[in-house]
């Protein structure tokens, strides 16, 4: 389980981690140094006995130790083994076995002593007596041997404390290097991870991507700094407009401008400058690819005097439902303007004359079938159509645009309610 | 991921470490190539203790040996079954390998694992009027010849001032000088434990002991053939080992140690606290085991107990090694 630690909690733990290794080092040192002085000091005592049992040896083997001077070195030196037994340090206890044997033994040599001191008086005999000293000296050696054990146990106990605290101190080295270890390179890794994916971070808001970056576990500093990164992130996002929205609003502002500007407020269709603009680029692209393209220009006629008996509003109401009425018999590719005053004009790309006629008299027929009322009163209305198609002699659009004037006006000296067409 | 890699070799690293101080801890086993079926006869008295407690403990290594335990009465019996070829190792008195010293030479002692000073008792009959040493003179006394008894009897003879050729010794089976006393047949016997106890609780009342506390050390050694021995080497090393485990076991566990032996042996428990205290349980091999024997045998040479002039070499019937490899400062022989 991961736990969001703070870094200063995470090294503070560290540091109390570090602190108690040294201690339980320092205590197992105490403790060990303690152990040795216990050790040394039975060392000590083992010594004391084993040298006052050699000076009993000796005794036994220079001096007769049943008489005068021998018995006296011999006394007092039990005296003095005895005085070194009777205060004993703290054993352990094997060494306690030892210490009773000590005492055993020093017990029997004090009997045998006084059982030869007895048969020496009473002069019994030399072979008893001989066998007693020889008795006399087997208990001293053992006496000696108990020592030496001591002594070797006390060694081996100091030798035991020194492996075991070198194996203390390897070991807790050892766990305190790995959890170091552990630790340390945990503490990198969340960090570098951290820096990395920073890095990322800044790197896509660089690019304008407002990436979310990935949360980190088991790090308090570095998961609040995640967060408030992304949460600037976001508000980054939501801010910033990038160069290309910006661009695409530009364009599709102009783009609105532009279709504000190329239209007619009052049918709602392109303009006459517009017109020109469509109409000159219908003409190039005819030229160059040698295609048919016709231009019909449609007239209200009496439109003047509709204004004056009915208004202006029925008269612009005419307007808007006559282009309606053209808008619907063209295709996509069609352009339909408002050319001037009751005039509009059509650019029908791809259409030769004949394509031209039949628009025209598709609109007239339409006109038929759509009349226009005011308050069920029915106002009767007309065109007049003129027609240019493209030819070789045209240079301009102008040309052109002058050619279906011609027309125009040639239906309207017609009669009105005529369709003409421009000869070649 | 590289986190994960190194906490691989981190576990690597700790995995092997822990591996290496198993090894450390268990490479004993290691040179252990079968288990040996091992036979000891063990004499039946609490000196065998250690014997009884590494059994019932689990003391001996059951990598290295499978250990059958036949109980005997003395440590003569003992080291007779192992002569016979019935034991591979036998439980005896010095006095016994002393004694056995002057017959053969194809033996060995590996250990001496226990001593007492008040082993070996002096019980007299109420009714046979002693009550000083020197009453001894012209009285009847079972002793088990060739063992301890019969050694103590004679030095116990010659402290107190009287003449062994004053009183009549006469041979019995330690099992068999507690009846003796009783029926009267004997106005003293020198048995060890339990049997000194033994011939008290039977008596009724109508027998004491003589003080000689102190006046003699009996130690009990494990002892096998050399032939045996040379082909089971490893066996006595892990026998010693448990011995020196049981040991370890009983100074730290008396009480413990105490309840197995009265179980084992089916004895009374106020016996054992009684003799509990006379008994030091040591591995050792030591200077003074081999003057110990030789001050007997020079004894009973010249008591004319044995008819040799020549005294055994007991060093060659010491065999160190073993016990220089499990206890090495237990020995003390030069």
């Amino acid at each position: 389980m991961l736990i969001d630690w703070t870094l200063k909690k995470r090294l503070g733990l560290f540091a109390y981690g570090n602190l108690v290794v040294v201690i339980l080092v320092v205590l197992t040192l105490v403790y060990s140094w303690l152990k040795i002085e216990k050790a040394l000091e039975r060392q000590d005592y083992a010594l004391k006995v084993q040298n006052m049992s050699f000076s009993l040896q000796r005794t036994i083997l220079k001096e007769d130790v049943a008489h005068l001077e021998g018995a006296m070195k011999w006394e007092t030196n039990l005296v003095s083994l005895t005085k070194i037994l009777n205060q004993p340090p703290e054993l352990t206890p094997a060494q306690q076995t030892l210490q009773n044997s000590l005492i055993t033994q020093n017990k029997s040599l004090d009997i045998l002593y006084r059982k030869l001191m007895g048969i020496a008086s009473k002069t019994i005999g030399g072979k008893i007596e001989n066998l007693l000293t020889k008795r006399l000296l087997v208990q001293v050696d053992m006496i000696v041997t108990d020592s030496q054990h001591l002594a070797a146990l006390a060694r081996n106990d100091i030798k035991k404390i020194e492996k075991r605290q070198i194996l203390i101190i390897l070991i807790t080295l050892l766990c305190g290097v790995l959890i170091l270890f552990v630790g340390a390179h945990r503490i990198g890794f969340l960090v570098s991870e951290a820096v990395y994916n920073l890095k990322q971070g800044i790197d896509s808001i660089n690019k304008r991507q407002f990436k979310q970056l990935p949360s980190i576990h088991g790090f308090e500093e570095l998961s609040r700094f995640i967060a408030q990164f992304n949460q600037m992130s976001s508000q980054l996002e939501k801010t910033t407009v990038t160069r290309d929205v910006l661009q695409q609003i530009v364009e599709e502002r102009t783009a609105v401008l532009k279709q504000i500007a190329n239209t007619d407020h009052l049918t709602q269709i392109a303009n006459r400058v517009a017109l020109f603009e469509r109409g000159n680029m219908e003409f190039a692209r005819a030229k160059k690819y040698n295609h048919s393209l016709t231009l019909l220009l449609i007239d209200c006629d009496w439109f003047k005097k509709i204004n004056e008996n009915y208004g202006h509003s029925i008269g612009d109401n005419l307007l808007f439902q006559l282009a309606r009425i053209c808008e619907r018999q063209l295709k996509d590719e069609d352009f339909l303007a408002r050319y001037n005053g009751a005039e509009f004009a059509i650019l029908l790309p791809h259409s030769d004359i004949t394509g031209g006629l039949d628009i025209a008299y598709a609109i007239k027929d339409a006109i038929s079938e759509n009349a226009l009322y005011k308050e069920e009163e029915k106002i009767e209305f007309s065109v007049s159509i003129g027609l240019a198609a493209l030819m070789k002699k045209h240079d301009s659009f102008e040309n052109m645009l002058a050619d279906a004037e011609a027309a125009l006006t040639s239906a309207k000296d017609k009669g009105k309610n005529c369709i003409d067409v421009t000869s070649p | 991921m590289k986190f994960n890699q190194h906490s691989l070799l981190a576990f690597i690293i700790l995995t092997l470490l822990l591996g290496v101080l198993f090894l450390l801890g268990n490479w004993q086993a290691i040179f252990y190539s079968k288990t040996e079926d091992i036979r000891i006869a063990v004499s039946r008295t609490p000196l065998s203790a250690p014997i009884y407690i590494a059994k019932d403990k689990g003391l001996f290594d059951p990598r290295c040996i499978d250990v059958q335990l036949t109980e005997v009465f003395g440590g003569k019996a003992s080291f007779e079954k192992m002569i016979r070829g019935e034991a591979d190792f036998a439980t005896s008195s010095e006095s016994v390998i002393a004694f056995q010293s002057l017959k053969r030479n194809d033996f060995a002692n590996i250990a001496t694992f226990v001593q007492s000073d008040n082993d070996v008792k002096f019980v007299i009959s109420k009714k046979s009027g002693i009550i000083v040493p020197q009453d001894l003179v012209g009285k009847k006394i079972a002793v088990t010849k060739g063992a301890a008894g019969e050694y103590f009897l004679s030095i116990y003879l010659a402290l107190s001032g009287v003449d062994l050729k004053n009183v009549e010794v006469i041979d019995k089976a330690p099992e068999a000088l507690a009846k003796s006393l009783q029926q009267g047949e004997v106005d003293v016997v020198v048995p060890w434990e339990p049997y000194a106890y033994e011939t008290l609780r039977l008596s009724d009342g109508d027998a004491e002991i003589l003080p000689s506390k102190n006046l003699y050390t009996l130690t009990f050694n494990l002892v096998a053939k050399k032939l045996n021995l040379a082909a089971k080497p490893q066996a006595a090393r892990c026998i010693l080992m448990g011995l020196k485990k049981a040991q370890e076991f009983i100074a730290k566990h008396p009480e413990e140690s105490r309840q197995i032996l009265i179980k084992r042996l089916r004895l009374d428990s106020n016996f054992v606290n009684w003799v509990w205290q006379d008994y030091i349980f040591k591995l050792s091999l030591s200077r003074s085991l081999v003057l110990n024997m030789e001050s007997q045998i020079e004894w009973a040479i010249s008591q004319g107990i044995v008819k040799s002039v020549v005294m055994p070499d007991f060093e060659h019937l010491i065999d160190q090694e073993y016990l220089m490899d499990v206890v090495p400062y237990a020995v003390t022989l030069n």
